[in-house]
């Protein structure tokens, strides 16, 4: 079943394949769940949110008429259960700030103790970071950083046109380097040129 | 610093690849004298380099066999809104099972069930048989029932520190305000395919005869009284889904002048007619 085209899984789960649908899921539970984890800032309701776009797949796959990839179509169906759930709950702003489960201590053996330190550091405050983003800015940056998908396939994902996409991207991207600078992960920049000049 | 406005969407882009050659070329050459657009250049490449990667996240155990489990137990979401997926995550599949189990409970409670009803029988006695720390349906209804009161802080911490509430009145799986649950006390929903919906689980849309999407603007109060379902369609979004007989169907289409809104699926054997209402 592993080696099955993942066309003809969606195919046969379209028409009740339990089976193929399992696979699909195997397949992608990890992507879903990276996704959901980080548009809902904690495991338990990543979770749920997972597992809700993976009913909703199901109940939904007779409808899907492969206009977009079926990945691109799952992770609509993720990013819409997550923000769902932090609608419903509105648990966005409960989120604790040390939230421990959320750190990941996976050493990283080309760096130096001391900059995996650093590194684990950074990678905490940009989780903190990605929470307290609007849920629009934070989807597209998860998108494009942890699944690397191209502006195109962020617009397919998110049902925006790319324009949105790129503004969003800019605007998250800003907001995030502002607070990095403001929890003093990132050095505030010199002043620049024009600020030099003005204070001479 | 501020970044200069004219290169801001485009040093985005050219950290994301999505600049042609020539404008790459541009931005490259704008970074050699500009410190500010250079700066957030360098943060951002510090946020990707920290960023985790897909392989560092750890999937919960149990994610795909609790998804599966619910599947294979015919209790497939009917419904968007499963409160009592927070419970079952956190149990092992074959607690899902038993959730799954007993989603369908309320449905054989109803009145004009006979299917879901007998549905329910076997899956009650296979819930009995796996259930590992909830030790009965009614039990496991009642934890469910306590579920569906997650919005209230008090109830949901009871849940997560694994106490059972007291039953409470609100039923967890009603399908809409007017659904069948209503049937004993008010008034019952105006059509009478309204609970065979548990029937009608992987319904696509060859199960239908005709099909009509129409915005809930323009249904008005039209379906009021008619038991509607939370579905998604291919693009993502949410609709509520009326199926109704071709009568009503029909009746309802000339009133509302919508016959262009209708597609018909001929060669479908089905008697079930959908409005897809969106919002």
């Amino acid at each position: 079943m592993n080696d099955i085209p993942e066309q003809q899984l969606v195919k046969s789960a379209r028409s009740g394949d339990a089976d193929a649908f399992e696979t699909l899921v195997r397949r992608y539970e990890k992507r879903v769940y990276a996704l959901t984890l980080r548009m809902c800032g904690n495991s338990a309701d990543a979770q749920e949110a997972a597992q809700e776009a993976f009913l909703s797949a199901w109940q939904s796959l007779p409808f899907f008429r492969g206009e977009a990839s079926f990945a691109t179509w799952l992770y609509r169906l993720a990013s819409n259960a997550s923000v769902d759930l932090l609608r419903r709950e509105k648990r966005q702003k409960a989120v604790s700030l040390d939230d421990a489960e959320l750190t990941l201590d996976i050493p990283d053996s080309r760096l130096t103790p001391h900059e995996e330190a650093e590194r684990n550091e950074l990678r905490d405050a940009i989780r903190t970071g990605l929470k307290s983003l609007p849920d629009d800015y934070r989807a597209v940056l998860v998108l494009r950083e942890l699944h690397q998908l191209s502006y195109q396939e962020i617009s397919d994902t998110l049902d925006v046109d790319v324009g949105t996409v790129k503004s969003r991207i800019n605007r998250g991207r800003k907001r995030l380097c502002e607070f990095l600078t403001r929890t003093g992960n990132f050095s505030p920049a010199a002043p620049s040129k024009k600020t030099e000049k003005e204070g001479q | 610093m501020k970044i200069c406005e004219n290169y801001a969407l485009l040093l985005d882009q050219f950290l994301d690849g999505e600049l042609s050659k020539e404008d790459e070329a541009l931005v490259r050459e704008h970074l050699v004298s500009c410190p500010a657009c250079a700066a957030y250049v360098a943060d951002a490449m510090a946020i990707r380099a920290a960023f985790e990667d897909l392989d560092e996240i750890e999937v919960p155990e149990g994610l795909s066999d609790g998804v599966m489990a619910v599947i294979r137990a015919h209790a497939a979401p009917r419904k968007k809104n499963h409160r009592w997926m927070k419970a079952a995550a956190s149990l092992a599949a074959c607690a899902a099972i038993v959730f799954a189990a007993v989603r369908i409970i309320p449905f054989g409670a109803s009145s004009g069930t006979s299917a879901a009803s007998a549905e329910s029988a076997p899956m009650e006695a296979r819930a009995g048989d796996v259930t590992d720390g909830v030790e009965s349906p009614a039990e496991a209804r009642q934890q469910l029932t306590a579920d569906s009161e997650m919005s209230d802080p008090l109830s949901s911490s009871n849940l997560e520190s694994g106490q059972n509430s007291a039953p409470v009145s609100v039923e967890p799986f009603a399908l809409a305000p007017n659904s069948a649950q209503d049937s004993g006390s008010g008034e019952a929903p105006k059509t009478a395919v309204g609970p065979m919906l548990s029937a009608n689980l992987n319904s696509d849309a060859a199960s239908y005869r005709k099909w009509a999407n129409l915005t809930a603007a323009a249904v008005g109060t039209e379906l009021d009284g008619y038991s509607g379902i939370p579905r998604q369609d291919d693009a993502g979004r949410s609709y509520t889904a009326y199926e109704l007989s071709e009568s009503e169907f029909d009746a309802l289409i000339a009133r509302l002048g919508a016959e262009d809104k209708v597609t018909a699926y001929d060669t479908s054997d089905s008697t079930l007619y959908l409005i897809a209402v969106y919002p």
